[in-house]
């Protein structure tokens, strides 16, 4: 059974379509990096698993219960931390945490140590007096002291700089064994390094949701010399911003498989004198379907 | 139940130092009550109130903010928090730090006024401080609910005090219809059942079973409360039948058409300027009889009961009457009292040409005088058994007397006051006539526990044929009655005729055939004055 699963899920604020007929489904255990562009909906999906906002059409199952069930005991068995979060600034970092221990009967007190040395928290300075990454860090030490089922994070390392990221890609990637983790960023070199699976929004639509690998084999830039930039024939669809200048040919596939890709090449450069593919971070893929997203949208309004 | 005490205590550890200032302001109030009898001479004691106003609306708000319950990037809103044991911690520290300190020192001022601290005394303050949440904290802290942080709360607490005066004034200017009625039942309606349901509404922010179960309640209840009477259902709940052991109250209908011809003359408003939403009523006076020597007590409510031929019944709905007057008291021996009651459309689409059968059912709260003991009026003096008290030893024309007691409900003990010795004249009116001093509960927290006026006013036939003389009241007569209990009785009032009247004819055209009406007796009433309760 998924830890998380969604069913043509949309949300609307007015006229506006935050969500549209989502489909997704999440395997236990996995670390699931939801990316996308700004407004494409990541937090909005997020906020409804959470049960902070309703669904207006679909469902979401989280562990197994409709996320409108999300409430009281139920958070018990999910940590959840977001950049936007307002904490109790007038606690020390201390007092938050022992605030929250009888709220959860799984608090380990152990673990709660070894986060608190392993982000050197200062647990008699009140979480206003706090930088934002100290913040964070008390934020998801109070998350994950008490073994959450799920962890679910909402753009943690906005903002931060790359040791702060680093030590809680680490924290993270301990609890990785024994919890779900379901996280948006922007920090998309940080998600490729310890994300297991990937989701990609794009204007309140999810274009695909797959396995990381998966996802970075599928992806290369492709790069050909021609003496004739006109294509023979038309383009496959797998073949995304193609460009063309001083006889070489650039574009990105999404559907790479070395014999398939050098195939279609040919048959739409038949003079293409050198082709080499060139695999991409997942910046770039994101940048390359970003990309082609805003040409969509710009399409769209013409 | 933890999770509560859990909250409570991180709210305390928060707030310590509010809690200590409302404990000391309050202490510090109560404290210039007590030492000051007459407030309006003294500007520290309602200053201390004012200040224990402003920190009571501050401290519903830090406290509900704590938790905001408006937007959804709170941090406790992703935590196990369960809505119910949220809502329970908040009222606790609400009646634990602000109706707590006021409830010691309300008690405190009871002690130092004498009073004996009887279990009545603790009943009433928990009564009162309960009043005081369902009528004032509550709706704050819906307002606090609903608003996000405290810039929020302040500008729409002005803006609804703003609408809600403007509202008054404006019904005050056009007359509205049914601006009684929006007065005397719907706004405390919509005070309690309003807040109650946004403040759950509020707090379960995920929607549960429970609370739709919780507000489909409130709901229902709000329409009932609004469209169905209750008050014949209470009258039957309340007052027990008379049984053989109650007192012997005779009930005499009189007429200035002499016995066997008596008329109930409905007056009908329509054609009187100014009598819109006036009922049609008929408003007779009735001698009552049979309180014992050590009793007295006080009309809460009469109907009327008619039979006649042809199947004819009719049966009016409870009145209160009086309207404040002594009309309504019964005293031992033969008491004149003033009954009213209005006329529904039953009654005048099928008005009976013959006399039928009158019967009145009663409603009366009956007491013993347990105690009576004559004290001196000095400046400053003290009534045992009710408290420190103020007032002029030399009394002329409207004066009055001023004591810190106890919040006193006149269905549990009543006080009497009576002249003795004075040098003024006497008359009918006043001889023999008990002002009792029923007080209203006061729900005003920034008052002492009660300043109450026993009224020793002169009649006006002395003010007015005396003018200039000095009255001097050596003595007071003071007397203290428990509560019998609440009776219900029927009585027979023999034959009578009905008759419907134009309001106008009767006060222009035909005035001599009427009784002239003595001093204070109901004028035809407004919906409002029957819903009044007398005082």
């Amino acid at each position: 059974m998924s830890a998380v699963t969604v069913e043509g899920l949309s949300r609307r604020f007015g006229r506006v379509a935050a969500l549209s007929d989502v489909e997704l489904a999440i395997a236990p255990g996995s670390i699931f990096a939801l990316v996308g562009p700004n407004g494409a909906g990541k937090t909005t999906l997020i906020k409804v698993l959470m049960n902070l906002l309703p669904p207006t059409a679909g469902k979401a199952t989280v562990l197994g219960m409709d996320s409108r069930q999300v409430r009281g005991e139920a958070l018990s068995r999910i940590g959840y931390v977001s950049e936007n979060q307002k904490l109790p600034e007038w606690m020390t970092t201390g007092g938050m945490l022992e605030y929250l221990r009888p709220f959860y009967p799984k608090w380990d007190r152990g673990l709660e140590a070894e986060l608190v040395r392993q982000f050197d928290l200062p647990l008699d300075r009140k979480l206003k007096k706090l930088s934002r990454g100290m913040r964070m860090k008390a934020a998801l030490a109070g998350a994950l002291a008490f073994h959450p089922e799920l962890i679910v994070l909402d753009e943690p390392f906005s903002g931060l700089d790359p040791l702060v990221r680093d030590e809680l890609a680490e924290a993270l990637i301990d609890r990785a064994e024994e919890a779900t983790i379901v996280i948006s960023s922007h920090d998309l070199a940080e998600m490729e390094g310890f994300s297991t699976h990937v989701g990609y929004l794009e204007n309140g639509r999810l274009r695909f949701s797959e396995e990381m690998a998966g996802l970075l084999e599928r992806f290369r830039e492709v790069e050909l010399t021609v003496t004739d930039a006109r294509p023979a024939g038309g383009l496959p669809e797998s073949w995304l911003g193609l460009t063309a200048g001083d006889g070489v040919v650039r574009f990105v596939t999404s559907h790479f498989e070395e014999e398939r890709t050098r195939a279609e090449v040919a048959a739409v450069f038949p003079g293409a004198e050198r082709v080499e593919f060139r695999a991409m971070p997942l910046r770039e893929i994101f940048l390359a379907m970003a990309r082609l997203g805003r040409g969509r949208n710009v399409e769209a309004a013409a | 139940m933890r999770q509560a005490l859990h909250i409570l205590w991180k709210d305390m550890r928060r707030h310590w130092p509010e809690i200590l200032l409302v404990a000391l302001t309050t202490g510090f109030w109560a404290w210039k009550s007590v030492e000051t009898l007459l407030p309006e001479d003294d500007w520290i004691s309602p200053g201390a109130a004012g200040l224990l106003g402003v920190l009571w609306l501050a401290m519903v708000a830090r406290v509900t903010h704590g938790e905001p319950l408006v937007g959804d990037r709170e941090f406790w809103q992703t935590r196990p928090y369960r809505w119910y044991w949220l809502l329970l911690a908040k009222f606790s520290f609400l009646a634990l730090f602000l109706l707590g300190p006021l409830g010691i020192a309300e008690g405190w001022m009871l002690w130092d006024s004498k009073l004996p601290m009887e279990w009545i005394w603790v009943v009433l303050l928990a009564r009162n401080m309960a009043l005081l949440m369902c009528l004032v904290l509550m709706p704050l802290m819906t307002l606090a609910a609903l608003t996000r942080n405290m810039v929020q709360y302040v500008l729409t607490l002005l803006g609804l005090g703003l609408v809600v005066g403007l509202s008054a004034s404006l019904m005050q200017l056009t007359g509205l219809v049914g601006a009684g009625w929006l007065v005397d039942r719907a706004l405390p309606l919509v005070l309690v059942v309003g807040t109650a349901g946004l403040t759950l509404w509020q707090f379960a922010r995920r929607r549960t079973p429970q609370v739709w179960i919780c507000l489909s309640g409130l709901v229902v209840l709000l329409i009932g409360i609004a469209f169905w009477s209750f008050t014949p259902l209470a009258y039957k709940i309340v007052y027990r039948q008379a049984g053989p052991e109650s007192w012997p109250v005779k009930l005499v209908m009189n007429s200035a058409e002499g016995p066997g011809t008596e008329t109930l003359h409905f007056l009908k408003p329509e054609d009187v300027r100014g009598s819109k939403g006036w009922d049609t009523v008929a408003s007779f006076p009735v001698t009552i009889s049979g309180v014992p020597g050590k009793g007295m007590g006080y009309l809460e409510g009469a109907r009327v009961i008619l039979d006649g031929a042809h199947g004819f019944h009719w049966e009016s709905g409870w009145a209160v009457p009086g309207e404040g007057g002594n009309q309504a008291m019964l005293f031992p021996g033969s008491t004149d009292a003033r009954l009213s009651v209005a006329a529904d459309e039953k009654l005048l689409n099928r008005i009976p040409k013959e006399p039928v059968e009158m019967h009145v059912e009663l409603a009366t709260n009956e007491f013993e005088v347990v105690e009576q003991r004559s004290v001196s009026v000095g400046w400053l003096f003290t009534i045992p058994g009710i408290g420190n008290c103020m007032g002029p030893p030399v009394l002329k024309g409207v004066h009055s007397v001023r004591c810190v007691t106890a919040f006193e409900d006149a269905n549990l003990s009543v006080w009497s006051f009576r002249q003795s010795d004075s040098t003024c004249r006497k008359d009918d009116v006043y001889d023999d006539e008990l002002n009792l001093a029923l007080v209203d509960l006061s729900l005003n927290p920034f008052a002492p526990v009660t300043h109450f006026s026993p009224n020793l006013e002169n009649s006006e036939a002395i003010r007015g044929e005396q003018q200039g003389e000095i009255c001097t009241w050596t003595k007071v007569q003071v007397g203290r009655a428990k509560p019998l209990g609440r009776v219900r009785r029927m009585e027979d009032a023999g034959q009578v005729r009905v008759q419907v009247e134009d309001l106008a004819t009767w006060i222009l055209v035909e005035p001599k055939t009427k009784e002239k009406r003595p001093r204070g007796a109901a004028k035809p009433q407004t919906r409002k004055k029957h819903r009044g309760r007398r005082r």
